[in-house]
């Protein structure tokens, strides 16, 4: 639910709009947003790699236990 | 044999691509070469090759150069595609392979150091149900801090045109190729409801991206500073970044995933099962007969007839069908069987035209449409009753193809054309058996006539010269 607030507050934020010149690479507009959510992204990577190294270990634990 | 450029070979200064009757070369620039060089020598590209990432390619010694090709610093021989499809012909099933072959090949080479200069969806090409990349001279170092400066292209060609039929249940493939550099994030961002845009994804790859790049355009200056401060992308915000997408993109399907009217036609049509399997029977007889290197199914639906070429001898089926969800199940055959089986999407009354710079960059449909057979079962009418087509120009189309196939006759007493014209006229006095018959031996001989269902349908074989 606060993830839904939260997600829902950002979005507000970001619509609305102003006019432009068409003239700069639009590219600016990806770059800009790697700068800006770069760190984020690379936390997720880390968060993945972690959660896979979590899931080998628990299986390792698992698989180590004897049965009987 | 002459050698021609390819016309969709001019933008990158690092090499282009010739063809010279079956062969394929890529020549390599002196500018280009150093990069080349680089992940050649580190084993990426035999890496690459060798993991099914990229077409097969060999680096061809001076001796054995097209002459013309004599001021390059290296000439690279890659091996054929059978049939160069756009992605505004494929299926979203097609696209969103091709999505995350781009995907996964950059995960590979980043983790060898090396990185996709740039996303275009043009880069790839399928041969069967597998996607490949074609264009080795993409390949560069990976620079330690750079940026992914080919992300807002893959999020126009790969990614919009997949959230368009994912979240608004629109098929792309009329404006992308409209468009033929995709579908811009502005004008996806434009078209989303409030409630689409609640997800993280969405409102950093779409919202907040759209936003920035109406910021950079506003003040291009500061946009341009605040890059420049930035300076350096990680690497694990790189991996984090296709991860990302990856995870996303793998989770999308079509919003309109209903049944539509053709997916269920090959086991609820108007055949019975008996007259479908003297169809199918037909055609594989044809096909061992006739040995088409590249046969052509014209309104292919789940590839049933194009499956039944393939067993009596074809080499390559690529199939035709305007209908998605009847493409997406030709697919999924071609791959679950492996295949050598190309579904594409074909609005026969308006086939894909000769378009981009020059109105050569991108190879129109009668341009590539040149096959060993054609099959055309259960289309015609659909030409001549549901789009008015005369039908001497349907048959001449088809005809025009190749220089023998099989087309089926579908008579006004057929079911399918009793619906089609329960709510109009009759304008179709010359839609007859007789004059199809007469049609089609103007402009081939006909070599077979075979009455396949109680309704009157009928297969005639051609050949011409």
């Amino acid at each position: 639910m606060f993830t839904r607030i939260a997600v829902c507050v950002l979005a507000s934020f970001f619509i609305g709009s102003t006019s432009a010149f068409a003239y700069l690479d639009p590219g600016t507009g990806s770059l800009l947003l790697q700068a800006i959510i770069g760190g984020v992204a690379a936390s997720f990577a880390a968060g993945a790699v972690f959660w896979q190294k979590l899931k080998v270990k628990f299986s390792d634990l698992v698989s180590k236990n004897p049965r009987d | 044999m002459g050698l021609l450029r390819d016309g969709g070979s001019f933008r990158d200064p690092a090499g282009q691509v010739f063809v010279s009757g079956n062969r394929v070369f890529r020549s390599v620039a002196p500018i280009g070469r150093h990069h080349y060089e680089a992940v050649r020598d580190r084993g990426t590209i035999d890496k690459s090759i060798a993991d099914g990432f990229l077409v097969g390619s060999r680096e061809l010694s001076r001796a054995d150069w097209p002459t013309e090709l004599g001021s390059a610093s290296y000439v690279i021989e890659h091996d054929r595609v059978p049939f160069v499809s756009h992605p505004y012909e494929w299926s979203f099933g097609q696209l969103k392979l091709a999505a995350l072959h781009h995907l996964d090949f950059q995960l590979m080479l980043l983790a060898n150091d090396a990185v996709l200069t740039d996303a275009t969806a043009y880069n790839i090409q399928f041969v069967g149900a597998k996607p490949v990349f074609i264009d080795l001279l993409s390949i560069a170092p990976y620079r330690d801090g750079q940026f992914w400066t080919a992300h807002r292209q893959f999020c126009e060609q790969f990614l919009n045109p997949l959230l368009l039929t994912a979240i608004k249940g629109v098929h792309y493939n009329s404006w992308y190729r409209g468009s033929l550099e995709g579908i811009s994030t502005a004008d996806l961002n434009g078209l989303l409801s409030f409630t689409d845009q609640l997800s993280w994804n969405m409102l950093t790859q779409v919202v907040l991206q759209a936003r920035l790049e109406k910021t950079a355009l506003d003040n291009p200056a500061g946009a341009i500073a605040r890059v420049r401060k930035q300076r350096r992308f990680s690497r694990s915000a790189y991996l984090g970044f296709l991860g990302q997408l990856r995870r996303w993109i793998s989770r999308l399907a079509p919003a309109s995933d209903r049944t539509t009217s053709w997916q269920d036609y090959a086991g609820n049509n108007t055949y019975e099962t008996e007259e479908a399997a003297m169809k199918r029977d037909t055609i594989e007889a044809f096909a061992a007969k006739t040995c088409p290197g590249l046969l052509i199914d014209l309104g292919c639906n789940s590839g049933d007839y194009s499956a039944a070429a393939l067993r009596g001898g074809a080499g390559y089926v690529v199939g035709f069908d305007f209908d998605h969800k009847a493409l997406e199940l030709a697919l999924q055959r071609a791959a679950r069987d492996s295949l050598p089986l190309l579904p594409l999407w074909l609005d026969a009354s308006n086939p894909s035209p000769d378009q981009g710079w020059l109105q050569l960059e991108r190879a129109g449909f009668a341009r590539r449409a040149k096959a060993d057979a054609v099959i055309a079962l259960a289309f015609e009418h659909h030409l001549a009753i549901a789009k008015n087509i005369p039908l001497d120009q349907a048959i001449g189309w088809i005809v025009d193809i190749a220089r023998t196939g099989i087309i089926e006759f579908v008579p006004k007493t057929d079911e399918t054309i009793v619906r089609m014209l329960a709510l109009r006229d009759d304008i179709f006095p010359d839609y007859t058996e007789e004059n199809f018959q007469q049609v089609l031996a103007s402009r081939a001989m006909i070599v077979d006539r075979r009455i396949i269902s109680r309704s009157g349908r009928v297969l005639y074989e051609f050949e011409s010269d």
